[in-house]
């Protein structure tokens, strides 16, 4: 809406002169300010917007006004020209939520509200920095207890279900600077009753709003100046029952009337309705061409000379209107101005409407005329909402679809999607249908209403227009056919149709160009999307890096956050840490610029970015980011808080910290509870059975075994790896556990498969988990010196990889089992200062470094070994440890003499003082 | 004023009674407090509700025919109830 329309919604009427003081109502009004809310409620001329802009000129405190009318029946529109309102009183309030209602996804209501709540609330109480310029000061004793009033007019025109439904949110939290004051011409569907009996609600109804007999001749005689005698004014009073409006029209045409009396006699002996006798009256009364003007205008919503001019006398120029409007408000003959340049105009609602009527019985044949002239001035004046309206008016629907046509994309970009559904319901089936540019629009409609169901009768609908269409630009035609392709592959994917859906997503890519930016993102998001469900991330990994800075562009604010949580997953996949970090990073500074950094979606970013951080070991920073993302997203995102207590999860098992581990989990699955999918359940009972082996209660991930059917797992896909990983994990830790080699084979065998898997989808970020999984399991199996060997050989691969990434956790929360093997990998020269950097992040590491192999150590002992050694520095005999270690006597003394070789020494005493010397002792 | 006139008017309370198609109980919430709500069976075996309440004015009446018209239910009928 342009700017000066936006004014005229947003103009606090000024008190007229000469009103009838009303000091009754005042009071009630001026008390009811310390409840939540004011209703007005009160069919048309009783002297609403009167009253209550009197009551707002008083100055107890300051007020705004947002007047509505049909259009506003779109949440995003209303929610936007609600806010603007509150910026009357404070400038900067609800940016944040501004940002987000102009993005496409339709928006979550309530988290908005709460934003504005808060930011209400925190408005300060110094009254010379809330009230608005050129309103009186009040003195400081008389300032009411609420810091400012928010009035909304003409509330019935409202029919959305979301609107009445934010309305109610907002009043059951409303900060305790606001009122709320709800002029309607009918009781809303709002909880009225509750607040009624709560003593929340101040109300003021038409036998309030009524003139006395002592009001209405203040009114006829001191406002309209008409010296009438008691009895007169007692049979007027009678006759209109102290409605207003109708008194208002008595007086009026009592000014003009030349024989008062014989007036009043006609009008009170006749028992036609006030209205209709009045309004002739009046009206007869006036020159013909105000009573042409008056009647040709009654069909605009607001008016201003040069749409009167263009309406009236089909001439924009010809400036004879300004001059009647002007007149019009002087004589008061219910006009009523929108703002205070003399621009913009209405007639009073009740008055209208008359002029309405009157013209469909007058002269019915030129209404759809008046309509089309005021069509063409809108679209001229670039208001294509207003010029809509009247050709919908005008029934002339060719023309309504051309505007809607032109005009629907950038708005449902803009987020008011209501408002285009709006458009395409008053259109005629047959008209959308041979418009393909609205079938897709209307297609747009249904995919942001996330309906894939209905969506392919209209891409049918559009197809079938292109081609029989007469648009001679190819061009054009082709960019709209890849908007239908892309649409088509959005619901193939959701049908799970993926190489179909990949296909039409690439034909897509071909026809759209950079302009198309709104398709574009939903194509690659789509597209990628499809490619990480058959396992090819180097590919999603371009499309969504290609897909950001589109979103970026669009301002679509929740596309940048999911696409960048989306890229960083897959990254971490890759293995490539420092890659995702850069992408969240980069998403975080983005969200921050444009305000939204503490908007819900923002948690998957903060969510992600604390699990690379944690997996780097910087474990403050991590836990800051995991705190920020459960925080907002509480409530609103589950799966994403439910994500973010996992993380946390893992986070306390770093920390040692058993308990928090604990809660952090059971939190996770409260957070997800009324969302579990099979796939989230799997994965909820998949980490606590990691849990259970991290706190050493292997009987309960055993249960989790047998329970899940993991083993039975005909063809596990990459989306299972988590799970089959946590098998391996049980495996082994079951086969050290119970000195059985079983279910470490049975280990090596599913970590084989996996890491072919991972490798061949060049997941690299699974295949360093793996392979250090199959060293951890291949040096539990108690045969000879070729498993250690393999096991450093596969601890090896995995270090190669995780070094340049700053991966330390990964190793690190496996615990005991880890040190050994890296106390052997450095020893042997592979990888030494990574190996020394993550045995420093072990609890208790006593050195932060092995020592280099001396020349003296020919060769390096084996794991097997160190572990006798080990129980010999203990002082356990030859026996003992044969025992210890369920193998023979025989084995025991062979590894002795091993020992003995390769320390270069001949006794036990030597031996334990030696490995001292090297440090090597575990 | 004249008030001796038991005449209708947008601002005085009146008892109405709003009849509409089918079993309304579940689709009525806190908005039909200080209602009566009865339901009968026709002979064809349809239900038909009836809605009675006395009304502050003509604004409340409107707000809950308002209210049945968003809900998607037709009217049967709306009738006044002269008092005793």
């Amino acid at each position: 809406m342009s700017n000066s329309l936006l004014a005229t919604k947003l103009y606090l009427p000024p008190p007229r002169p000469d009103l009838v003081p009303r000091p009754r109502l005042l009071e009630q009004l001026a008390g009811g300010l310390n409840g939540n809310l004011t209703l007005v409620s009160a069919p048309a001329g009783f002297g609403k917007t009167t009253l209550v802009s009197e009551w707002a000129s008083r100055g107890a405190v300051p007020f705004t006004w947002l007047s509505l009318d049909e259009g506003d029946n779109d949440p995003v529109r209303f929610l936007t020209y609600f806010i603007a309102a509150l910026q009357m009183i404070e400038g900067d309030i609800g940016e944040t939520a501004q940002t987000v209602l102009s993005s496409p996804q339709p928006p979550q209501i309530e988290s908005l509200l709460l934003g504005l709540i808060n930011e209400i609330t925190d408005i300060p109480d110094d009254p010379s920095t809330v009230l608005r310029p050129g309103s009186p000061t009040p003195p400081v004793g008389e300032l009411a207890g609420r810091g400012f009033a928010l009035v909304i007019d003409d509330y019935h025109v409202l029919e959305t279900q979301q609107i009445h439904d934010a309305l109610i949110f907002l009043l059951d939290q409303l900060p305790p600077q606001m009122h709320l004051v709800i002029m309607t011409r009918e009781d809303p569907p709002l909880p009225l009753a509750r607040w009624r009996a709560r003593g929340q609600m101040t109300e003021i109804r038409a036998r309030d709003l009524r003139f006395t007999e002592g009001e209405a001749a203040d009114f006829l005689n001191q406002t309209m100046g008409l010296a009438l005698k008691l009895d007169d004014i007692a049979t007027l009073e009678a006759r209109t029952e102290g409605w207003i409006a109708g008194l208002h029209l008595a007086a009026l045409s009592l000014q003009r009337h030349g024989d008062r009396a014989s007036f009043i006699q006609s009008f009170a002996g006749d028992d036609r309705h006030v209205t209709d006798y009045l309004v002739g009256e009046v009206l007869s009364l006036q020159p013909e061409s105000i009573q042409r003007f008056l009647l040709h205008t009654s069909i605009l919503e607001r008016m201003c000379g040069p749409l009167c001019d263009a309406v009236v006398n089909d001439n924009e120029t010809s400036g004879e209107s300004q001059g009647i409007l002007e007149h019009l408000e002087q004589t008061n003959l219910f006009i009523v101005p929108l703002d205070n340049r003399r621009q913009w105009y209405r007639y009073h609602h009740l008055f209208g409407d008359l002029l309405r009527n009157l013209l469909r019985r007058v002269s019915p044949e030129r209404i759809h005329d008046l309509h089309l002239r005021a069509s063409d001035w809108y679209e001229r004046n670039e208001l294509i909402t207003e010029a809509l309206g009247h050709a919908l008016a005008a029934e002339d629907f060719e023309r309504a679809a051309r505007l809607a046509a032109a005009n629907a994309l950038p708005m449902l970009m803009r987020g008011e999607v209501a408002t285009v559904q709006n458009w395409l319901d008053a259109l005629p089936q047959q008209v959308v249908r041979s418009h393909p540019r609205l079938c897709i629009d209307q297609a747009w409609v249904l995919h942001l209403n996330q309906r894939p169901d209905a969506i392919e009768p209209v891409l049918q609908d559009a197809e079938r227009g292109l081609e029989s269409s007469d648009l001679a630009d190819q061009d054009t035609i082709s960019s709209w056919m890849g908007e239908v392709l892309a649409l088509r592959a959005w619901v193939k994917r959701s049908q799970g149709e993926l190489a179909e859906a990949i296909e039409l997503s690439y034909e897509a890519l071909e026809r759209l160009t950079e302009e198309h930016v709104f398709a574009l993102c939903l194509n690659l998001v789509s597209l990628a999307g499809a490619l990480r469900y058959v396992g090819d991330t180097a590919k999603a990994i371009q499309v969504l890096t290609d897909c950001i800075p589109l979103c970026q562009a669009a301002g679509n604010y929740l596309g940048v956050m999911a696409d960048t949580y989306d890229l960083a997953e897959l990254w971490i996949m890759q293995g490539h840490l420092h890659q995702a970090k850069a992408v969240l990073g980069e998403a975080l500074q983005w969200a921050t610029q444009q305000g939204v950094e503490q908007m819900p979606a923002t948690s998957m970013v903060y969510a992600k970015l604390g699990d690379v951080l944690r997996e780097q070991n910087d474990l403050q920073a991590a836990e800051d980011h995991l705190s920020t993302a459960i925080k907002i997203s509480q409530g609103k995102l589950a799966i994403v808080s439910g994500q973010a207590y996992l993380i946390l999860a893992r986070l306390n098992h770093a920390q040692g910290d058993a308990t928090g581990a604990r809660n952090s989990l059971q939190q996770a699955k409260q957070a997800v509870q009324g969302w579990e999918t099979p796939e989230i359940v799997a994965d909820m009972e998949a980490h606590q059975a990691r849990l259970w082996l991290d706190q050493g209660d292997l009987p309960g991930a055993i249960r989790w075994v047998h329970q899940s059917g993991i083993r039975s797992y005909k063809e596990p896909t990459y989306l299972h790896e988590f799970e089959l990983l946590t098998l391996a994990r049980v495996l082994i830790a079951q086969g050290g556990a119970q000195r059985d080699e079983d279910p470490l084979h049975e280990a090596m065998e599913l970590l084989e498969q996996l890491r072919q898997t991972a490798e061949a989808g060049e997941r690299m970020g699974r295949v360093i988990e793996i392979s250090m999984l199959q060293a951890l399991a291949l040096s539990q199996i108690h045969v000879e010196e070729t498993e250690t060997n393999q096991a450093l050989a596969a601890l090896e691969r995995a270090l190669v990889l995780a070094e340049p990434e700053g991966h330390v956790r990964m190793f690190v929360d496996e615990g005991e089992p880890m040190t050994r093997l890296l106390y052997e990998a450095a020893s042997q020269g592979i990888a030494p200062e990574y190996a020394g950097r993550l045995l420093a992040a072990f609890p208790d590491v006593v050195s932060a470094q092995p020592k280099p192999p001396t020349p003296e150590m020919v060769e390096p002992l084996s794991v097997r070994e160190l572990e006798v050694l080990g129980l010999i520095a203990k002082g356990l005999s030859n026996q003992e440890i044969a025992a210890k270690l369920f193998i023979s006597l025989n084995t025991v003394k062979v590894h002795t003499s091993h020992i003995y070789g390769k320390l270069g020494v001949k006794s036990r005493t030597q031996a334990v003082a030696k490995a001292e010397t090297l440090g090597i002792l575990p | 004023m004249t008030a001796c006139h038991k005449k209708l008017n947008l601002d005085r309370p009146e008892t109405y009674q709003i009849k509409v198609p089918g079993r309304l109980d579940e689709r009525l919430a806190d908005w039909v407090e200080g209602m009566t709500v009865t339901i009968d069976r026709e002979g064809n075996g349809s239900s038909i509700t009836t809605l009675t309440g006395t009304f502050v004015d003509q604004a409340a009446l409107q707000g809950i025919l308002g209210r049945l018209y968003s809900l998607g239910i037709p009217l049967i009928s709306v009738n006044r109830i002269e008092p005793d």
